[in-house]
């Protein structure tokens, strides 16, 4: 066992030389954005770092199996949360009726998670915040698979000054899925929604999220 | 002051925070938000610095030669571990601009304000904030980063004073849900 967890962490980084992008990589580039980015949000507010370490982690199939080694998560949770935050494009308002498709925008400090928990170096701190992460993740491709957006772009979604604001009328996938910072009560906020979560408890290895969707689109009348 | 005292009291002053998320002052912390990005801004474009993002370590961008004492950022670090991982890369630029605003030698351009006060008084409203997808997440609110630069020429906050901030939440929470947010909602 120790040799085969020795195996996989050795393996972990070093091993990946071939999903490594190179700088100058264009190949999913957006040539209708100004910079040409693959991003939402056009270039503006995320570090190249980020970004090279969101492209690397895209084609890093094989950090599922670490990943969830690692944290102890089901392994289709952990999958459903690559896919999510690094593999899948997504519609993202940036304004009232106004969408962007792209990448999540990247963030070195989720970058930074995700390569600790595929290399075994997290905390349990930290492994606890990456549960969260990870159950946020996963949930909210499913909200969208149900026909939610995954924020709304209507425009009581945004206040006067043009900032995303919660809108009880206006549920989106993110919206829904659980608050990854209030791990003690992940689903308090469905209340804003008229959704009762009374009783609702995340399995330990998060392998009960698709049940706690059915319940949730339930309440929506879905 | 010296700056290892300044770094000293600045490691107080974040040790002390509550970070339990509460939504119910996410209209002040968005106001708070939008000053350090305005602050930001402005010392970026004084002193070249090329950050993409608004988050960065200001002091070494004006003059690296100051630092704080590594071993009171790595303490404060483990104090805030409740803040979460944005916390954490934000808050030794914090302890970084201490040491260099109270360096003999360092003279504030009058054009400029100290960047991370409204961080500071954002964090000690309580709870925090953390990123996701390019916005600054504050429960019920959020602020998009993308365009934080622009933000240079804005008219700075009108006041610091609790009252009004307390004012911002409640105008904000009655506009957006029709009653006041608690702490606990």
């Amino acid at each position: 066992m120790v040799d085969a967890e020795d195996s996989v962490a050795g393996v972990a980084r070093t091993g990946r030389a071939g999903s490594v992008v190179q700088d100058g990589y264009v190949g999913e580039f957006r040539p209708d954005l100004p910079h040409g980015t693959d991003f939402v949000d056009s270039g503006d507010g995320f570090t190249k770092r980020a970004a090279d370490a969101y492209r690397r982690i895209r084609e890093s199939a094989d950090d599922t199996a670490l990943v969830a080694m690692n944290t102890g998560i089901d392994p289709t949770v952990i999958e459903g949360m690559r896919q999510n935050l690094f593999v899948q494009q997504h519609d993202i308002p940036v304004g009232p009726h106004r969408v962007e498709r792209g990448y999540f925008t990247p963030d070195d400090d989720v970058a930074d998670l995700w390569d600790g928990a595929a290399r075994g170096t997290l905390s349990p701190n930290k492994v606890a915040e990456f549960r969260s992460l990870a159950a946020h993740e996963y949930v909210e491709p499913r909200f969208m698979e149900a026909g939610l957006p995954y924020r709304s772009a209507h425009p009581d979604s945004f206040d006067t000054e043009g900032d995303r604001i919660l809108h009880p009328d206006h549920p989106g996938a993110h919206d829904l899925a659980p608050n990854e910072w209030r791990p003690e009560a992940p689903f308090q906020h469905w209340r804003l929604f008229g959704l009762d979560s009374s009783g609702l408890v995340m399995a330990p290895d998060l392998s009960n999220l698709d049940e706690i969707v059915i319940i949730a689109l339930r309440g929506l009348g879905r | 002051m010296t700056p290892d005292e300044a770094v000293q009291e600045m490691a107080e002053r974040l040790s002390a925070i509550d970070w339990e998320r509460r939504g119910d002052q996410a209209w002040s912390k968005a106001a708070l938000v939008k000053e350090y990005f305005r602050r930001a801004a402005r010392w970026a474009a004084t002193y070249g610095c090329d950050s993409p993002v608004p988050f960065f370590d200001i002091a070494a961008c004006v003059d690296s030669a100051v630092r704080a004492d590594q071993r009171v950022v790595d303490d404060v670090l483990e104090k805030v571990d409740a803040g979460g991982r944005n916390v954490a890369r934000i808050v030794p630029f914090i302890l970084q601009w201490a040491a260099l605003s109270a360096s003999a030698g360092i003279e504030i351009p009058a054009d400029l304000q100290d960047p991370f006060e409204p961080l500071l008084l954002l964090f000690e409203r309580g709870g925090g904030f953390h990123i996701e997808n390019g916005e600054v997440n504050l429960e019920w609110k959020s602020v998009r980063m993308a365009g934080w630069r622009d933000r240079a020429d804005d008219p700075p906050i009108a006041s610091f004073a609790t009252d009004v901030l307390d004012e911002i939440d409640r105008a904000g929470s009655i506009a957006q849900f029709g009653y006041v947010m608690g702490p606990s909602d």
